[in-house]
């Protein structure tokens, strides 16, 4: 079953056409890697699928409803979790972050914390659980925006350059996470635009230039 | 100089010894920039929450008529204040002329836009990435509002700050609202203002030791919360 189905979606930042995809479609528990050079429309493409950017024309279709982006699509949002490049972290703990995810759907503190920490525990992070997200490095600061998508319980998973600008210890953790995440049968689009760390993937390739898919 | 030298000797030995007189201008000017500066908080801080979160028809006009208040003369303040609950004004039944009340209301509008400008600057600051990040996880309208305001917090709490330290030290509206009226009206700033013109200048002293230590406690709390 396809879960994602885009016809004819087109966008432009001011006057530049900076997508144009014809047709595309990723299916239910299926690896979608998105591959193509910088500036190809990888970011905008995952952006548009999150609900965060509206296309200027087209279709967008997430198990066959149109997508409603922006504000008013609460429930397309809680259904699919984009993780961007340069993720932000909140002004606190680590827990506090990974537990917003499960707060945000209205669960109390503890079962909440309950959530993050097996989240936690799956991208490698016990050891972060109460430092200040500020204090992090850049390799740390992504296992712990990992870790608050997945503890967000989308059954989607939209990652945006997953191990760009990561040093070679955290990008090993990531990688890991997201082979078992492949293996778990949750459904996954990842841009890339070194594909070389894929290859023990099972992935269906959807390769961008200039907006389009070649 | 040895005028200047016992005036400051006759402050700090006021100051030392709580002069009641001290302690009841110090009083009257915590108590009215307290409210003053938690009702302008409950009115700038939304306005200025929204004029930096939502876009409508106006909303450059209005940051430019905040922008321009924030130099609007205390004196001026007081005037139209005045003209509204004098006798003869339309809030005159309510006999709010030469109250703490009075004098309250004028440093709510000196507030205001301060509160408003400062709170706008600090959530327009927040990282664009805040209102995405919130709502790619799942948040509500109302949650996504929450947590940028949340992240901003630090600026806001110093922006009150900031008000409370701007309504502490003025004189003007104090002055023309309050009518100086001793242990009841009168501030750390309109006793200042007397004592001098009356020669008092160690007790001018005094009451100005008092004064700026209160404004040295807000801007160091204020210091402290952004630093933080």
């Amino acid at each position: 079953m396809d879960v994602f189905f885009l016809e004819n979606v087109k966008f432009r930042y001011e006057t530049d056409l900076v997508l144009d995809i014809e047709r595309m479609t990723v299916s239910t528990g299926e690896v979608t890697l998105l591959t193509g050079a910088n500036g190809s429309g990888k970011t905008t493409l995952l952006r548009m699928m999150a609900g965060l950017l509206t296309p200027e024309t087209g279709i967008i279709n997430y198990k066959d409803e149109a997508i409603i982006f922006g504000k008013p699509g609460l429930k397309h949002r809680r259904q699919v979790t984009l993780l961007v490049q340069e993720p932000y972290l909140f002004r606190g703990n680590v827990l506090l972050n990974v537990s917003y995810g499960p707060r945000a759907r209205g669960m109390n503190i503890s079962q909440a914390n309950k959530k993050a920490e097996e989240a936690i525990l799956k991208t490698r992070c016990e050891g972060l659980i109460q430092r200040d997200a500020a204090q992090l490095s850049g390799g740390e600061k992504k296992r712990v925006a990992l870790a608050r998508a997945l503890a967000a319980g989308a059954e989607t998973l939209l990652l945006d350059e997953p191990i760009s600008h990561v040093d070679e210890e955290n990008s090993e953790v990531i990688v890991g996470i997201i082979q078992e995440l492949a293996a778990s049968g949750i459904t996954l689009v990842v841009s890339t635009h070194i594909p070389e760390w894929t290859k023990s993937l099972s992935v269906k390739n959807v390769r961008l230039a200039y907006g389009r898919v070649v | 100089m040895e005028y200047l030298l016992d005036g400051f000797a006759d402050g700090l030995i006021r100051v030392l010894r709580a002069d009641p007189e001290v302690m009841r201008a110090a009083w009257v000017t915590v108590k009215v920039g307290f409210w003053a500066t938690i009702l302008a908080s409950l009115i700038g801080l939304p306005v200025g929450f929204l004029l930096a979160t939502a876009r409508f028809h106006g909303r450059g006009f209005a940051i430019t008529v905040l922008q321009t208040s924030l130099g609007l003369p205390t004196v001026v303040i007081g005037l139209l204040v005045y003209g509204f609950i004098s006798r003869r004004g339309p809030l005159g039944f309510a006999d709010l002329l030469f109250t703490p009340s009075a004098i309250i209301i004028g440093l709510v509008v000196l507030a205001i836009p301060l509160v408003a400008v400062f709170s706008m600057t600090s959530v327009a600051s927040v990282d664009d990435r805040v209102r995405e990040t919130a709502l790619t996880l799942g948040a509500s309208n109302g949650l996504v509002a929450w947590t940028v305001l949340r992240e901003a917090r630090f600026g806001m709490v110093a922006a009150v700050l900031a008000a409370f330290g701007r309504v502490s030290s003025e004189v003007g509206i104090a002055m023309m609202l309050g009518g100086n009226i001793e242990g009841y009206t009168r501030t750390l700033t309109t006793a200042i203002a007397l004592e001098s013109m009356k020669g008092e200048f160690g007790f001018g002293i005094a009451l100005g030791v008092v004064l700026l230590a209160i404004i040295f406690v807000t801007n160091f709390l204020s210091r402290y919360i952004q630093r933080s």
